[in-house]
Order: structure tokens, then C-alpha cells, then sequence
């Protein structure tokens, strides 16, 4: 039997949660892409590759979780911003949801694991 | 605004497409992700390379930004840099870039501008020429070879490119004299037909962009 590849492991699990990130950091309000893609970078332990996150936000717009503008700028080409829609909002609140269940499950079966072991 | 080296700004084009092609292929916005990025890559290494954007400075802010195949999702491990130590991607040459294009929604991206412009004048011609067929049968053939050549020219095959250039430089110098207009528009069609010479004959062994440079980095 061959041993459980923790790099794939890892990388399938931060796949995961990026549009849990990428929801909650736009709770807060409409983010320019490029900084979208600097905070993700800066979440401790999430390790992006920061070009992965544009076609994931160009689905998350299609799909209707995120909304999009351009805006001028006077620097450089036109700058997009994204937004949660109403859609997303909700979406964000659900995955929230599964996530702190997910979370506390998983600490039960730490801690249980810790006693039977400890 | 930083200025671009002609070696950095191909190099950035070069990377664009790749990752355009690789998008449209996952079913993608590859047009709204190439924007994003264009933007990102722009700012990001203008901020670190000054006055002056070098390769090299693209190189530095590309390792950070993702190979083409990484930033589409091709890779079973996209989202996170494979740089596993000895390892190596292979090196994308003209010819593959070619092939991954074939498989494209628009297998026609790739086709040189000049080469629109020689069909659209071939286009022209051979409405004249299927016009003037109930008068002059002998214009069936014209408007045949002119169906031939925009095939051919738009599929890439090289013998219709020689032999296009072929009949074009015996038009020149056949209408030399007699018809010099005739003339100079064969000239300038074979010219332009010409100067895609790489379209249709690549460098088979050409890196257009290094990746195994920037992993090394």
C-alpha cells in the first residue's frame, strides 16, 4: 500500500478553502484584485501561487457569488474590482457555517484521539 | 511608467498567450483572467524593477506568480508551487504552443495579422473573379487557387505558403511593365506573406520562455 502523499494532501485541502478565503475577505467590502491576491498570499498557511486566484475569481463571477467593475487607472490598464453579490453573502454565511461545524468535529476527534493515545 | 525591453515585453506576451490558450481550453474567461494578470504582472514588476522592466525582473515576479499550466489549473497540484528540487518542466517550444493552440476554441488565434490582411485582399479578388466567371470561364481557375491559397494559408501549410510566394513573384515580374499597379499589389502581398515565414516554418527547437530558468531561481 502506498503512503498518503501529504504535499498532495495539503494542496487539495487549501484548494478548498480558497473561496471560503477569498469570501471573507470580501465581506468587507469591494477589494481590487491585485490586493484580493496579496491578503490571500498573506494567510498563514494558505501558501497561493498568486496567478491561481484570477481563474478562480473569474468562476466565482460567473457563477454569480461575485460581482465585478473596472475602474481607470491612471497608472497602468483599467483596474477590476470585485464585490460579493447578495448571492454571495449568503453563500459566504453557508460555508461559514459547514466550516465551524467542520472545525469543531475535527477538534472532538482530536482531543479524543489525544485521550485514547494520551 | 516603467519603460519595457523588447526581450521582457515578448517574454510577457509570450506568457499571456500561453495562459490564455490554457484557460479557453479549461472552459475559462481566458480574456478577463489575461487582463487580471496582465495587470498584476505589470504592477508587481514595475514596483520591483524601476525605470527599466528587464526579463530577468519578469522572471522574479513570474516564479511568484504561477507556470502558464499552474495558473489555468492544469496541474493536478495547481494553487501551489511544485518545486520539488531536481525536477523540471519541459520546455515550450513554438511547434507545442502550436499544437496546444490547435485544440483551442479559435484555432485561428495564432494566425499572423499580415496574413489576415493577404486574405481579405485574396477575399476581394475572388468575388471579381466569381463575378466575372459567366463572362470569362478561365476566372473558375483564378477563384479556384484563390480558395486554395486562403486555405492553406490559414491551416498553415508550407507548400501553399512557397507556392503562394512562388506566384506572386512571377506575377511581379510578369505585370512588371505592362501593369505596374498589377504589379506593386502582388509585391506587397508577397511580401506580406513573406514576413510570416516563422508562422509557417517555426523554430522547432526555440524556448519561447524558459521555465526551467525561472524554477531555478
Amino acid at each position: 500500500m502506498e503512503p498518503l502523499d501529504l504535499d498532495n494532501w495539503t494542496t487539495q485541502l487549501r484548494k478548498g478553502l480558497l473561496e471560503l478565503c477569498i469570501v471573507n475577505l470580501l465581506a468587507g467590502g469591494e477589494m481590487y484584485g491585485y490586493d484580493l491576491v496579496k491578503q490571500l498570499g498573506r494567510v498563514k498557511g494558505l501558501v497561493v501561487t498568486e496567478g491561481t486566484i484570477y481563474p478562480l475569481l473569474s468562476r466565482l463571477r460567473k457563477s454569480g457569488v461575485l460581482a465585478t467593475r473596472l475602474e481607470e487607472s491612471a497608472s497602468g490598464p483599467a483596474r477590476r474590482y470585485y464585490a460579493l453579490t447578495p448571492a454571495g453573502a449568503r453563500l459566504r454565511s453557508l460555508m461559514n457555517t459547514h466550516w465551524r461545524e467542520l472545525v469543531g468535529g475535527m477538534s472532538e476527534l482530536q482531543e479524543k484521539g489525544g485521550r485514547e493515545h494520551g | 511608467m516603467a519603460e519595457w525591453t523588447h526581450e521582457a515585453r515578448a517574454c510577457l506576451e509570450s506568457y499571456l498567450a500561453q495562459v490564455a490558450a490554457l484557460a479557453r481550453r479549461q472552459g475559462d474567461d481566458a480574456e478577463e483572467i489575461v487582463s487580471d494578470l496582465r495587470e498584476h504582472i505589470c504592477r508587481e514588476t514595475e514596483e520591483t524593477a524601476g525605470a527599466l522592466v528587464t526579463a530577468d525582473a519578469l522572471q522574479k515576479t513570474l516564479a511568484a506568480v504561477g507556470t502558464p499550466e499552474q495558473v489555468a489549473g492544469v496541474d493536478s497540484v495547481a494553487g501551489l508551487p511544485p518545486l520539488e528540487p531536481g525536477l523540471t518542466r519541459p520546455v515550450r517550444t513554438e511547434a507545442r504552443i502550436r499544437a496546444e493552440a490547435s485544440l483551442d476554441h479559435s484555432p485561428y488565434s495564432l494566425v499572423p495579422l499580415q496574413i489576415w490582411v493577404v486574405i481579405a485582399l485574396l477575399g476581394f479578388e475572388g468575388i471579381g473573379n466569381l463575378l466575372a466567371i459567366p463572362s470569362n470561364p478561365v476566372s473558375a481557375l483564378w477563384l479556384g487557387a484563390k480558395i486554395l491559397f486562403v486555405t492553406g494559408l490559414l491551416l498553415g501549410w508550407r507548400w501553399v505558403f512557397i507556392f503562394f510566394l512562388f506566384e506572386a513573384a512571377i506575377h511581379v515580374v510578369f505585370f512588371f511593365a505592362a501593369a505596374p499597379v498589377v504589379s506593386l499589389i502582388n509585391l506587397a502581398l508577397f511580401v506580406l506573406v513573406a514576413s510570416a515565414f516563422r508562422f509557417y516554418f517555426p523554430k522547432r527547437d526555440a524556448p519561447t520562455f524558459d521555465w526551467a530558468r525561472i524554477r531555478d531561481k
